[in-house]
């Protein structure tokens, strides 16, 4: 492939957070979902650094080799995602401090420059509840540690003065302690380190505060766990995450900071000036999601959506009768995840249930997920977890997870030597009069029922043979007691994912050569995989009608002549995270459509453990195909590339405005309704038998 | 509801299937519930060795424990644990025999060619008994490419004629060839091809293989490219012009071993074999003049299912046929005179099921009877001269469909005794069964003496009815016939049967 039809992976994950971004500052939307938005590109930002900026670091140090098929450089790719960054930082502060910040402010919701009042509420909270945690680090040379710098976390810097003399402070900001106070619960929040930087003189009284700034760092997150440490790897993972604390620092973010200052945080964590970022408005924007607790945030945010029921679980009928009626697609989170975890609690309680074996990448703190799943090792059922510790960011969340769970008396597995497994599935071996029965739940997304209410997901729950015998299959093989099975109606990454939706846009491609229609939608996080940004091209040029519907990072360059004319991409951002992976093919009419857990990214395709499944009922095939056809048609949450490399925010045009996410809320609301309506007509009649 | 797991060791994979049968009166059915594999290099170690290495072993070993665990859930009534043909090769079968029953309490059970054959007959019955298949008014080949081995076997109009062994498999093939994963897959096929070639033209030249319409192609590489070459039927089964098969082979010519995991989605082990399994296929449709191929979903282990959920009494009629089919075939081979053969048949079924009525024995063993009788003067082939030992030695070395070591063995002795010495104390082969076993061959052979006398001048002209009277066992001739040929015939033949049944027969 030529180098020039390719878009490196940061620059397009830079440009990502840009349309993020731009969601903040649209004035048509209530005030706390754009801080929502802030809080959102500032997680993203500080996952990036950690891994992909302490990557690209990593490739430049190794030798500067070029390893982007866009044919970069990693030093050239890392100046110019530092300087993309950059700029996005400080329109970000600009957009908050001129923009969103005063009204925050108007409406009593966030302070970051409180005016002294007498008495001050602030500091009988600082010399009551926050001094007394403050535990202040030398910066002297000689004693400094710079592995006491936890990163992530906001400190601060002073400068103190006594006679002649001067020394430098480091002082953590009390981790156990709120972000955001209210002063005798009333009126705004303020930022714990606008306290403590207004009143941190209080606490060295024999010297003069000569200066003070506030810093955060991120610190090299890519680390990688020694895969052949089988026999406890769980130690191995802790250890890694122990290292972590103390790897490398690779950002550094300031606040309220002097030249003097800067120049002495730089050195003392040895740090080019290219990758400091002045913070202007208030450092660790992504804890803005504790602001939205304020009683006058709910006012200020889109009206609240719940999440529907099904209409095929609207009565109290047990999960196993109603699973082998049908099998249900449950479309996330316009429709709710509860009916995935009642049917893990309902197996937990079922006499009948001998087994359940799942999959966990990432759940939620005090998962009701790992409760039933507990409750189930507990009474004595067969209880195989497969816990990916390697899942960034929640490794230790799911440490603590398999620890109950082995404890409870489950087998827990911890992952693949040199995979992650990423797929989502849930088996449950029920013995039934009829025999053994599996019921089966496969998802594009996580086990996590805090997330599926804010991610688009689907969920299939079916408990057809040929489906759920291979479903086995995959667990045998993740469980260690088998090799990768040969899947027929499945498709397991790395071994034969790749190459069966490579084949399948072969059909498409061989079609449009026979002069047929022919047509494909992609929806996915990412694709980056140059393989399959390659088929993209190559359906392009076949005359296959390519509709992408990225998220995130895309690789694909659209609408180039004689190379991808016929490749449409979208990106939408809307109140609901993208998130479902969803693969259609009209396939001469004959359409198939696939869900799955994997992106086209080389480590889904390669080094994942992924899972792709069919829709088999025409259904649901129906409904995901206008689910995808819907999304395609936005014109207010959408942003389209351009084959310059640009996206840009799409308008309604003279059709009208449509907004995917709002239309698809209301039509599962709709469904819902009517199905509760219909249901009503039936009357249950309770009376003495006769 | 009936649980059962059947445990395989196989060349390249040991393998787990757990099985679920429903049956009642109504219905008779089952399913795979459970299905595991893991990689083995047993049939590796027996090509270059001849041995199981010890690591290969405690793999095994390992594997076979790994199976018990996962099986635990389901509770089975049985664990069946068999062996593939290959073990049967290996120098130290025995070892690991030994091993595996000491570290997991299993006994191994290994197949032999027939009894697989039995087992992959009974697989197919499905499919070899549906009329859209017109199975029964084609003659086809059923072959199966395994590991080591391919099992081949013909069927003229639906009945099974003759089975056979060829040296031939996926990973035999694939130990003698340069390997190197960038080969290209048609520079593999050229080096295969004449090997394969070689063995078939020594298989082609005992067997008519022109006659063959249809061949029925198993084995696990060439199910895994199935679904590439078309659409499953119904019945399980992937039905494939030959022409639609050279062209895909010629296409998957272009690729390296790698190459075809990548685009097929194959394991390695897999894409490594799928080349030389389906060269012998197509070198096979080379030899014949078919023009479709079946591929069947199942496996011959399948058939221990079938076995499982099916009565004893179909079973043994469904492979009676089978049987005399197989065995006319291998008579016809040898020349046998057809109608003193038939009349042989007859008649001794006819005294064998009068003298277990009036024993009030339970006839056990009419099959082989009938296969006796059908071959007893097979051995004129070679020599009228001690022509019994020679239609001893053939029928041993001979495949017989549907018969398992144990019987062919017992036919091939009462094809021994049907003439000249009877069973003595000297005789080792025959003193290396047990007693019942010799009682069996004694039983028959005798009835198998008297049936041959009464057609001495293979005229088939004596018909007659039995009677017993005392101590005697009277053959009434119908019609004005002479018999003396008969009588004096019977005078030499008939001591083993007063014998064995305390009977002086008489013919009358």
């Amino acid at each position: 492939m030529e180098t020039h039809n390719f878009i490196n992976r940061e620059l397009s994950w830079i440009e990502f957070n840009r349309r993020v971004f731009s969601e903040a500052q649209r004035e048509d939307l209530p005030l706390m979902e754009r801080i929502k938005f802030l809080a959102i590109v500032h997680s993203n930002f500080d996952e990036f650094y950690m891994v992909r900026i302490a990557n690209l670091i990593h490739e430049v140090e190794w030798g500067n080799q070029i390893s982007c098929p866009s044919g970069k450089k990693p030093s050239e790719i890392l100046d110019a995602v530092l300087e993309k960054m950059s700029k996005i930082i400080k329109k970000q502060h600009r957009c908050f401090l001129e923009d969103l910040y005063p009204k925050l402010k108007e409406l009593e919701i966030l302070d970051i420059f409180p005016q002294k009042n007498n008495p001050n509420p602030c500091e009988i909270l600082y010399k009551e509840e926050i001094e007394p945690l403050l535990t202040p680090l030398s910066c002297d040379p000689k004693i400094f540690d710079r592995n006491l710098i936890k990163g992530q976390e906001i400190h601060l810097l002073l400068r103190l003065k006594s006679g002649q003399k001067t020394r430098d402070l480091v002082i953590p900001l009390p981790t156990n302690l709120p972000r955001f106070f209210r002063p005798q619960d009333q009126g705004a929040f303020l930022p714990l380190e606008t306290i403590l930087f207004n009143h941190i003189a209080l606490l060295f009284p024999q010297e003069e505060l000569q200066d003070k700034a506030l810093f955060r760092i991120l610190r090299d997150a890519d680390l990688t766990v020694d895969e052949q440490r089988d026999e406890n790897f769980l130690k191995a993972m802790e250890e890694v995450l122990e290292n972590r604390k103390d790897s490398r620092p690779m950002i550094l973010e300031y606040s309220q900071c002097s030249p003097e200052l800067l120049t002495q945080l730089q050195q003392l964590l040895n740090l080019p000036k290219q990758r400091c970022f002045e913070h202007s408005g208030i450092l660790q924007m992504k804890d803005f999601f504790h602001l939205l607790s304020h009683p006058l945030s709910l006012e200020l945010m889109l009206p609240e959506q719940k999440p529907q029921t099904s209409p095929y679980l609207l009565d109290n009928k047990p999960p196993w009768k109603k699973l082998l009626e049908r099998d249900i697609l449950l479309h996330h989170p316009y429709e709710s995840f509860i009916p995935v975890v009642q049917l893990i609690q309902a197996a937990a309680e079922d006499p009948r249930v001998m087994a359940i074996k799942m999959t966990l990448y990432r759940t939620s703190t005090d998962s009701p997920v790992i409760l039933a799943l507990l409750e189930a090792a507990k009474a004595g059922k067969q209880v195989t977890v497969l816990v990916e510790l390697k899942a960034r960011f929640d490794e230790n969340r799911n440490i603590r997870g398999a620890k109950k769970l082995t404890r409870a008396g489950a087998l827990v597995i911890f992952g693949v030597a040199g995979l992650k497994v990423h797929a989502k599935a849930l088996l449950i071996l029920r013995k039934e009069k009829e025999g053994f029965k599996r019921y089966l739940h496969m998802s594009t997304g996580n086990y996590n029922d805090i997330t599926a209410k804010i991610y688009t997901d689907f969920s299939l729950l079916t408990t057809r043979e040929d489906l759920t015998l291979e479903a086995a299959q995959f667990f045998n093989a993740l469980t260690g007691h088998s090799d990768p099975p040969e899947l027929h109606k499945l498709a397991m990454a790395p071994f034969s994912l790749k190459s069966q939706v490579i084949s399948l846009l072969e059909r498409e491609i061989s079609r449009a050569q026979e002069g047929e229609e022919a047509r494909f939608i992609g929806k996915f996080n990412s694709i980056t995989d140059p393989e399959m940004v390659e088929m993209m091209y190559k359906a392009s040029q076949a005359g296959v009608k390519v509709e992408l519907n990225i998220r995130g990072i895309c690789s694909v360059i659209p609408g180039v002549e004689g190379l991808s004319e016929n490749i449409r991409i979208i990106s939408v951002i809307g109140r609901y995270l993208e998130h479902s992976r969803c693969y259609y093919f009209l396939n001469g009419g004959q359409e198939e459509i696939y869900l799955s857990s994997a992106d086209w990214m080389p480590r889904n395709l390669e080094r994942r453990v992924e899972l792709l499944f069919p829709l088999l009922d025409p259904e649901h095939r129906e409904q995901v195909k206008h689910i995808l056809e819907y999304t395609m048609a936005d014109n207010c949450q959408a942003h389209q590339l351009k084959k310059s490399g640009r996206w840009i925010r799409l308008k309604p045009g003279k059709a009208g405005s449509f907004n995917s996410q709002e239309y698809l809320y209301e039509y599962y609301q709709n469904r819902s309704i009517e199905a509760r309506q219909e249901k009503q007509e039936t009357l249950k009649i309770r009376k003495t038998p006769l | 509801m009936r649980y059962v797991a059947v445990i395989e060791i196989g060349a390249t994979a040991v393998r787990l299937s757990v099985m679920e049968f429903k049956s009642s009166e109504s219905s008779r059915d089952w399913k795979i519930l459970d299905h595991a594999e893991s990689h083995s290099s047993m049939g590796q170690d027996i090509f270059e060795t001849g041995k199981i290495s010890r690591a290969t072993q405690e793999e095994i070993i390992h594997h076979i424990k790994s199976f018990l665990d996962l099986c635990k859930t389901y509770a089975p009534e049985d664990i069946l644990l068999l062996g593939s043909f290959a073990i049967g090769e290996a120098q130290n079968r025995e070892l690991l025999q030994d091993r595996i029953l000491m570290e997991t309490g299993l006994e191994i059970r290994i197949l032999g060619g027939m009894e697989t054959n039995q087992l992959r007959y009974l697989a197919l019955s499905k499919i070899l008994n549906s009329p859209e298949m017109s199975l029964k008014e084609n003659n086809s080949l059923i072959v199966d490419i395994g590991s080591s081995s391919t099992e081949v076997m013909y069927l003229e109009n639906g009945n099974m004629t003759w089975a056979d062994t060829l040296q031939l498999g996926v990973i035999r093939d694939r130990e003698n060839l340069a390997q190197s994963p960038d080969h290209l897959g048609e520079e593999l096929g050229q080096q295969i091809g004449l090997k394969i070639r070689r063995v078939l033209m020594q298989f082609a030249s005992e067997y008519n293989l022109k006659d063959v319409h249809q061949i029925i192609l198993m084995g696990r590489e060439i199910l895994s490219l199935a679904p590439f070459l078309g659409e499953k039927s119904p019945l399980g089964c992937y039905c494939i012009t030959s022409k639609d098969y050279l062209d895909f082979l010629k296409e998957l010519g272009k690729y390296n071993a790698l190459e075809l995991k990548k685009k097929y989605g194959l394991s390695y082990r897999r894409s490594a074999g799928v080349l030389p399994a389906m060269y012998i296929g197509a070198s096979l449709l080379d030899l014949t003049s078919t023009r479709q191929l079946i591929i069947p979903t199942s496996s011959a282990l399948d058939g221990i299912f079938v076995h499982y959920i099916s009565s004893p009494r179909k079973i043994k009629n469904l492979f009676k046929a089978q049987i005399i089919s197989s065995a006319w075939s291998l008579g016809r081979h040898y020349h046998i005179d057809e109608n003193h053969a038939s009349y042989v048949k007859e008649k001794a079924l006819q005294i064998y099921q009068y003298i277990c009525e009036k024993k009030k024995m339970e006839m056990g063993n009419p099959v082989l009877l009938e296969t006796a009788a059908i071959l007893h003067d097979m051995g004129g082939y070679i020599s009228s001269r001690a022509h019994h030992k020679h239609g001893q030695y053939l029928v041993d070395n001979s495949t017989l469909f549907g018969l398992n070591a144990r019987q062919k063995a017992i036919v091939a002795q009462v094809v021994r005794y049907h003439r000249k010495a009877k069973p003595t104390l000297s005789h080792r082969a025959y003193m290396d069964f047990p007693r019942e076993t010799r009682v069996i061959i004694q039983q028959l052979a005798a009835v198998i003496r008297v049936a041959d006398s009464l057609d001495r001048s293979h005229t088939q002209r004596i018909h007659f009815s039995l009677s017993t009277d005392g101590s005697r066992f009277i053959i009434h001739c119908q019609g004005n016939v002479d018999n003396n040929l008969e009588k004096s015939s019977l005078k030499m033949k008939a001591d083993l049967f007063e014998e064995i049944y305390g009977l002086k027969v008489i013919l009358n």
